[in-house]
C-alpha cells in the first residue's frame, strides 16, 4: 500500500492508480472504504487478468521464510491480518497500461514479502512535471 | 487478437469494466494485490 503515498506524483504525471484484488465486488467495495477511498478499487474473482499478466501464484513464494517474517514484521506493527478475501497463494504485481492498451511495465512479485519498484513505475507513467 | 486491454475487471458494484475503457484518456498504474484481507 506504499503506492497510495504516491498518488499525488502519479496523478501530477496525468496518470491515475487503480488496484486490483481477486475476491468479491462486496469485499472491493469494502477494501477500497477502509484503505483506499481515493482511488478505484476492482476484482478480477477468476483471476483471468492475473494470469494473462503473468502474475504468480505460489505457495512457496507465500511462505518463504522472508515473506512470514515480512507478515510478522506487519502484525507487530499493528496491520493484523485476521482474513484471507481471495486466493491466500496468489501474488501481486505491477502493470502500467497506456491510453490505447499498451503494456508499458509489468512487475511479477516472486514471494508476499516483494515490494514494487514505484520509481519505474512512476517513470513508465510519464514524464516528472517539475 | 485479444490482449490485456481487452479484458475487464469487476468494480464494487460487480458490473464489468473493460481495461481499454478504464485507459481511454490517461495512462493506469493497476497495483494488484494478493488478496484483500
Amino acid at each position: 500500500m506504499r503506492v497510495r503515498g504516491r498518488l499525488d506524483e502519479i496523478r501530477a504525471r496525468g496518470a491515475d492508480l487503480a488496484f486490483v484484488g481477486n475476491g468479491t465486488p462486496a469485499q472491493a467495495r469494502a477494501f477500497r472504504a477502509r484503505y483506499a477511498p481515493e482511488v478505484e478499487v476492482y476484482t478480477d474473482p477468476g483471476r483471468d487478468l492475473y494470469r494473462a499478466a503473468g502474475l504468480r501464484r505460489s505457495v512457496a513464494g507465500t511462505l518463504s521464510p522472508r515473506s512470514l517474517l515480512a507478515g510478522l514484521r506487519d502484525t507487530l506493527a499493528g496491520h493484523l491480518q485476521t482474513s484471507v478475501q481471495g486466493d491466500p497463494f496468489q501474488l501481486g504485481g505491477l502493470l502500467v497500461l497506456a491510453p490505447g492498451g499498451e503494456v508499458r511495465l509489468v512487475q511479477r512479485f516472486r514471494e508476499a514479502a516483494d515490494r514494487p519498484d514505484l520509481e519505474a513505475a512512476l517513470a513508465a507513467l510519464g514524464p516528472d512535471p517539475s | 487478437m485479444a490482449t490485456l486491454a481487452d479484458l475487464s475487471v469487476l468494480d464494487g458494484e460487480g458490473r464489468a469494466v473493460r481495461l481499454r475503457d478504464l485507459v481511454s484518456h490517461r495512462p493506469l498504474l493497476l497495483c494488484f494485490l494478493r488478496h484483500f484481507g
